[in-house]
């Protein structure tokens, strides 16, 4: 039950990432919610027991992506490890507008890693083959504001309500991880 | 924590086996997992983006009633003009026809079109593309131009699998195409700049460029077919070696919001 819930939870969510959100937003301002549910699992559930999930979600964007296949799910995998880090040096769950606060800055430096690593995996291929680079990143243009605002914004979203899901679905309670994964 | 415990080892050898997915996947652009998985999802795809589509419709349809008035009244005398242009061009069309035949000519090809369904965006929103619900089985194959119903190019295929396909679009920087101003017949090409707009470049000195000149595919190359509206001649430059003209070309649609694209397949 709680494979399964996991699993839907995550298909949903690439799901809304891949088509949905590109109904509403425009295509430079899209937010990452694979990212935002990354760090989610992360959070609650630790990264060991939530590695399967994140290369999952990794490997359903790379299939949908522009970017080399394998770049998202690596890009998820070292935000996870790194998220598992940082619950290791800071209790980032203490208190609540603290987390609120965390959370945020958390959201906001993974996405800036995770676009500059897909960034430079896009240079590095373009420049192995020689081929044209077809990829921009502009971190300080407005869209790009906008990006990480909305995903910071859905972030919040997909932490609350994979808490109240899993709170209602896993059955057992969802363990808060903290120095130990 | 030791940095290379046995835990971190297994993450890094996980990290190591993603690298090498990814080098080995630097030369395959038709990677069978990819086609795999988007197979299996385009249909959900497909209907999720039609069903929040229509959801987005109709809140856009509520907040812009207060407009209707003024755009009815608008779109009025717009349909007014284009009865009167609709008819100047119904009678070059028969001029046309008859020049064709009196000097021998075949006529214009009809295109073979395939609608298809824009199912999936760029989730990173790095790149310049889009998913649509049709693929090799639809005949779609890569190279194929993609246009908006009136003629007006998009983009190009440029990955293919067996229900979808990628579609590159024009304002991708790695995106080319044989061009051609309409009115003086100056050619060059068009490549896709950062962010959405259109460059053209190559174009001879001894060519005369105005703003406002549409441009068109000039089917050199013969992937894209000659005649499809590009945009719209905006500022006019020289090349940075100043060998060449250039121009900032204002594109015909805003290819960042499509629901239906049609494929050129003949």
């Amino acid at each position: 039950m709680k494979n399964f819930a996991l699993l839907i939870f995550c298909v949903v969510t690439v799901f809304f990432q891949l088509s949905i959100e590109g109904v509403f937003f425009s295509a430079r301002r899209i937010p990452d919610l694979a990212l935002a549910l990354v760090i989610t699992l992360v959070l609650t559930m630790g990264f060991k027991e939530s590695l399967k999930w994140i290369l999952l979600t990794g490997i359903l964007i790379d299939a949908g992506s522009s970017t080399v296949f394998g770049t998202a799910t690596l890009a998820y995998f070292l935000v996870g490890w790194m998220v598992a880090g940082l619950i290791d040096v800071a209790d980032i769950k203490s208190r609540k507008t603290f987390f609120l606060a965390a959370f945020a800055v958390a959201v906001l430096v993974l996405e800036i890693v995770k676009d500059i690593f897909i960034f430079a995996i896009f240079k590095i291929k373009a420049n192995f083959l020689h081929e044209p680079f077809g990829a921009s990143l502009n971190i300080f243009s407005a869209d790009y504001f906008f990006k990480i605002l909305y995903t910071i914004i859905a972030a919040y979203a997909i932490y609350y309500i994979f808490r109240r899901v899993s709170r209602a679905l896993f059955l057992e309670p969802v363990r808060l991880v903290k120095r130990n994964y | 924590m030791h940095f290379f415990s046995r835990k971190n080892l297994k993450y890094l050898s996980i990290a190591g086996v993603l690298i090498i997915v990814i080098f080995a996947s630097f030369r395959s652009s038709n990677n069978p997992v990819k086609g795999a998985i988007l197979t299996v999802s385009s249909p959900f795809l497909k209907t999720s983006r039609i069903f929040f589509g229509g959801v987005s419709g109709f809140f856009q349809f509520m907040g812009s009633i207060g407009d209707l008035k003024s755009e009815n009244e608008k779109l009025v005398g717009e349909n007014q003009s284009l009865l009167a242009q609709n008819n100047r061009l119904k009678d070059a069309e028969k001029e046309n026809q008859t020049l064709r035949q009196q000097l021998n000519l075949a006529p214009r090809n009809n295109f073979d079109l395939e609608a298809s369904f824009v199912i999936a965006q760029d989730p990173q929103g790095l790149g310049n593309y889009f998913l649509i619900d049709k693929g090799e089985n639809s005949g779609i194959k890569t190279g194929m131009a993609a246009i908006v119903s009136n003629g007006i190019l998009v983009g190009q295929v440029t990955e293919s699998y067996s229900n979808s396909a990628k579609v590159t679009l024009i304002t991708d920087p790695s995106s080319a195409v044989n061009a051609e101003v309409q009115s003086s017949g100056a050619k060059g090409i068009v490549n896709g700049e950062y962010g959405l707009g259109l460059k053209m470049g190559m174009i001879s000195q001894a060519e005369v460029l105005s703003e406002g000149d549409t441009v068109i595919s000039s089917g050199l190359g013969g992937k894209i077919p000659r005649g499809l509206t590009i945009g719209k001649i905006g500022q006019v430059g020289q090349s940075p070696d100043k060998l060449f003209q250039a121009a900032s070309v204002v594109p015909a649609i805003d290819v960042s919001d499509l629901r239906t694209v049609f494929i050129i397949k003949k």
